[in-house]
């Protein structure tokens, strides 16, 4: 099935942003095997909106590393740029190695990264298939697990800087850390244990890393004839 | 609803038969009485909390041959005692919560108001109840109500039993108060019950407070006059240091240390107490934190005019941290076995600079005007929501400041005596040397030089072996720091570049050598790929237990963790051929702690049966992990079929740098130990378990299930 996966034609060059030499050496070849250009640009001190304006030009997509400034590569996360360039419609990946850590902290941007590939699982096909979710996206066209529905997100703990939540129609037995940022500065007060909120969270996620939040509301009383009922 | 039904009644063709409305069985006095409080004191201190919202100054609660059932209690106090009205509309009424918080007293004081449940299970302590009370705008009439509660046995529904509130005209005046007899007690109290009986009456009005507010609740009882004479003692002025630390009503903080000669230490504005969040008010009432820290070594109170005997005896019966809410203490908090702000798990860290609850005593008083602080139904505690946290949050900050703090000044001790611990050494040694040689007759002389000399060997011979630990938990603790900062940067690229280069050989070789692919490439390649895998998961167990928000204290559910330490285990469990069997007992035990803390504990000895296996020949490897839940414990076994605990005493396992295998560093149970204790919990083992092999018992106190 992948191999017979096509790009439109529109994508022909594809940027490389990795700081190992090594790395992005390999994955310019991966990118040349797949009659594609790989293209290498340096960051240097580039602020996210001068970078991402500098690759559109000379490229169609882009493959970005999370961690770029551990070796002085560039002054912002890969998952800041990738975030960026999907407001922009500039289609992006994001690669990772490392789960746990990595994914509570860009929970806040995930929204905007339709793809996080683990960078051991990082080939050709999942390449192209990256790149046609972004697209596809950008027409509002979503695959199963990243369509955005309203649900109920219920708090269960309350942290200094997270908080804990249920979403009961994703799965009502896990709790999920999410940043406490997520919740808009008019509903901090709100903010307690038990509170309910409404959110447009992508509940067909097969897995906690894919889960997205955003658009939290406060979640109405229950109107109507049998409302006493789901209150109580 | 009901008006709507109502509306929808056709007087031609529908008529009302019976009015109808809940009625409650009598068994419901029970449930609500003595199933929600069971614990008499906590009961009886919701009849004396009445009597503070009555305005009493003396409470008085006598014990009548009360060591055997059949007794009485009776308590009696001074307040503005009750009229029929206030008795059928107030007293009598269970289950309303009256929030009347902002309104005072004519004292001054804010009602404790409560919902009426521990009352009840107190009142039903006695076959009988009776109630007496001279309203203080009546001084000449006298309210009196009984309740035989033996009536509502043998009634199936709470309505059918009347109950009479009778009005008694005096010829003269008498003093206002509500006397409340219990008669015919079901039970009697043991020593154990009276004991923590007169802690509770005499810690309810903050006996340590500088004013403690003209309320003064005794209990008749030898027991509490022992107490009272203790806890007028008041041995602050035996503390080493005393913190003193506030937050305003908008929610900033500030603190003080003190010096035992009440000489201030050390001062300290919000952004020091809360480096963290230097702007973020603490979202709780107003807040004033009181905290003793007390060093209980001998060299410590040499001049000091109390004996480090009595001060722990004191701190034994009143340590801990209390907490008083508009100036009545609210239970557990302070009480044995509740460290509410984890001063045990937070000595862990950093034993040299933190206290105990046996070492340290501490009030939080809050003054809560709006109730944000919402009480449980069963009065143990508060609701545990964000304002109660946050206050949490302010105690543990506050101390967490006083210790980098103490730490600080530690640090510099330990330089110094570092510095010169072997120059004393030498010449305390040299001294001895001199005084040996000044003995004129030479066999005493040589006797005594060997004896020195041997007794410096073995000295030199423990200082190395102390000092050898010391290397082994620095090399552990920088091993832990290496792999928290580097795993990742030390897996990722050149497992990514592995990762990419097999996968373009992959690719490439499908293409250019596509018919002999299969058979000259597919299963090295695969191979590789899959080892790949392994290792992936290898760095995610490392940064897994590593995480910083398992290190934060909260409410632990122990089967999750469990489970999630098993998942992160099975690949290793699945590399040395090992199946591990779960027997959890029903329900979900919880605590509060941190997940690192039982992680270590499952982890470790997880680790502790794979290393066991080697010992032994080939079979199939089992590992049953056994949770039961024992009262308001959770009883963990972890039980293996290795060799079991051979070699070695099952006493020393726990001790550090024992072990029977070459790989290990013998710190494993240590921590399990150590983790447990923190806890509260406790450990033990059995040398040939269940299954043949070691068999380790781990229990711990829960909150809940």
């Amino acid at each position: 099935m992948l191999e017979s996966l096509t790009l439109s034609e529109s994508i022909k060059k594809i940027a490389i942003v990795d700081d190992d030499p090594e790395t992005r050496d390999l994955m310019g070849e991966c990118i040349a095997d797949a009659h594609m250009e790989p293209i290498f640009q340096n960051p240097g001190g580039d602020s996210i909106e001068q970078y991402i304006s500098r690759i559109k030009k000379i490229s169609d997509a882009a493959i970005f590393d999370h961690r770029l400034r551990p070796r002085n590569y560039a002054d912002f996360d890969g998952a800041e740029a990738v975030a960026f360039a999907y407001q922009q419609h500039f289609p992006a990946l994001l690669t990772t190695i490392y789960e746990i850590t990595d994914i509570k902290k860009i929970r806040h941007l995930r929204r905007n990264i339709p793809v996080l590939i683990h960078g051991l699982e990082l080939e050709i096909d999942i390449i192209r298939k990256g790149i046609k979710q972004c697209l596809d996206e950008f027409s509002n066209q979503y695959l199963p697990e990243r369509k955005p529905h309203r649900t109920l997100v219920r708090i269960t703990e309350v942290y200094e800087d997270s908080l804990n939540v249920v979403v009961p129609a994703w799965n009502h037995r896990i709790r999920l850390s999410i940043p406490r940022s997520l919740i808009p500065a008019g509903l901090e007060e709100h903010v307690d244990q038990g509170a309910r909120f409404t959110a447009y969270v992508n509940i067909g996620a097969s897995s906690f890393d894919q889960l997205y939040f955003e658009k939290f509301e406060i979640a109405k009383e229950p109107k109507g004839k049998y409302a006493k009922l789901i209150r109580s | 609803m009901v008006g709507s039904l109502e509306n929808k009644v056709n007087p031609l063709s529908d008529k009302i038969v019976n009015k109808a409305s809940f009625r409650f069985s009598s068994n419901i006095l029970r449930r609500l009485g003595e199933e929600l409080t069971p614990d008499p004191s906590k009961g009886l201190i919701e009849l004396i909390k009445n009597s503070y919202d009555a305005d009493a100054t003396q409470c008085k609660v006598e014990l009548m041959n009360t060591n055997v059932p059949g007794g009485s209690i009776i308590i009696s106090d001074d307040g503005n005692g009750m009229g029929a009205d206030e008795i059928r509309d107030g007293w009598l009424v269970l289950g309303r919560s009256i929030k009347e918080t902002e309104k005072r007293t004519k004292l001054g004081r804010r009602p404790v108001g409560n919902k009426g449940l521990g009352r009840l299970a107190a009142l039903r302590m006695g076959a009988d109840t009776t109630l007496t009370s001279i309203p203080v705008d009546n001084l000449d009439l006298e309210y009196s109500l009984d309740i035989n509660w033996d009536r509502f046995e043998s009634a199936s529904m709470v309505d059918e039993v009347d109950l009479e509130i009778i009005e008694t005209r005096h010829q003269r005046e008498n003093e206002p108060g509500t006397i409340i007899m219990l008669d015919k007690l079901k039970d009697g109290l043991n020593l154990n019950d009276v004991k923590k009986l007169a802690r509770a009456i005499i810690l309810l009005a903050d006996p340590f407070g500088d004013t403690p507010g003209g309320f003064k609740p005794v209990l008749k009882a030898p027991e509490f006059k022992d107490l009272e004479t203790l806890v007028d003692r008041k041995y602050f002025n035996d503390a080493e240091f005393h913190l003193v630390a506030s937050i305003d009503e908008q929610g900033f903080s500030k603190a003080s240390a003190y010096d035992w000669g009440g000489n201030e230490l050390f001062t300290a504005g919000h952004p020091d107490i809360r480096p963290r969040a230097k702007d973020k008010p603490y979202r709780c009432p107003a807040a004033r934190f009181n905290f003793w820290v007390f060093l209980l070594s001998s060299d410590k109170f040499t001049s000091r005019s109390s004996s480090i005997g009595e001060i722990r005896e004191w701190l034994r019966l009143f340590g801990g941290i209390h907490l008083y809410y508009n100036s009545l203490r609210v239970a557990p908090y302070g009480d044995e076995g509740n460290d509410w702000v984890g001063l045990n798990l937070l000595r862990a860290k950093n034993p040299e600079v933190r206290p105990s609850t046996n070492t340290s005593m501490g009030r939080v008083e809050v003054s809560d005007m709006t109730e944000v602080l919402k009480q449980k139904t069963d009065r143990d505690g508060f609701v545990e929501n964000e304002a109660f946290e946050q206050l949490r949050t302010f105690t543990v900050d506050s101390l967490e400041w006083l210790a980098r703090r103490r730490l600080g000044e530690a640090e510099k001790i330990r330089a110094k005596t570092r510095a010169e611990a072997p120059k004393k050494s030498d010449q305390a040694k040299e001294k001895v040397k001199i005084n040996i040689s000044a003995i004129e007759e030479e066999s005493k002389r040589e006797s005594l030089d060997n004896s020195f000399e041997q007794y410096t060997k073995t000295r030199d011979k423990e200082v190395d072996k102390i000092h050898k630990e010391v290397q082994l938990y620095r090399t552990l603790g920088t091993v832990g720091i290496t792999s928290a900062v580097f795993a990742h940067e030390s897996a990722n690229n050149p497992l990514k570049v592995i990762a990419l280069a097999i996968r373009t050989i992959r690719t490439r070789a499908k293409k250019y050598i596509a018919d002999k692919y299969t058979e000259v490439l597919e299963k090295p390649i695969n191979s590789i790929l899959g080892s790949l895998d392994s290792l992936k998961v290898l760095a995610n167990v490392t940064l897994s237990l590593l995480d910083y928000e398992k290190r934060r204290a909260g409410r632990i559910n122990v089967h999750e963790v469990i489970n999630e330490v098993i998942s992160l285990y099975q690949p290793f469990l699945k590399d040395r051929v090992t199946t591990i069997k779960k027997e959890f007992d029903t329900g979900n035990p919880y605590l509060r702690g941190s997940i690192a803390a039982v992680e270590s504990i499952i982890s470790n000895l997880l680790n502790n049966s794979l290393v066991a296996f080697e010992q032994v020949p080939p079979r199939q490897r089992i590992i049953i992990i056994r949770t039961t839940i024992i009262d308001e414990n959770v009883e963990i076994r972890v039980i293996d079929n290795g060799p079991g605990i051979v070699g070695i005493n099952k006493n020393d396992i726990w001790l550090p740098g024992q072990t029977t295998t070459k790989r290990g560093t013998g710190l494993g149970l240590t921590i399990v130990k150590d983790a447990v204790t923190d806890m509260g919990g406790t450990v033990d083992a059995v040398e040939k378990g269940e299954l043949g092999g070691a068999e380790i018992i781990v229990e711990l106190p829960i909150l809940g299930v």
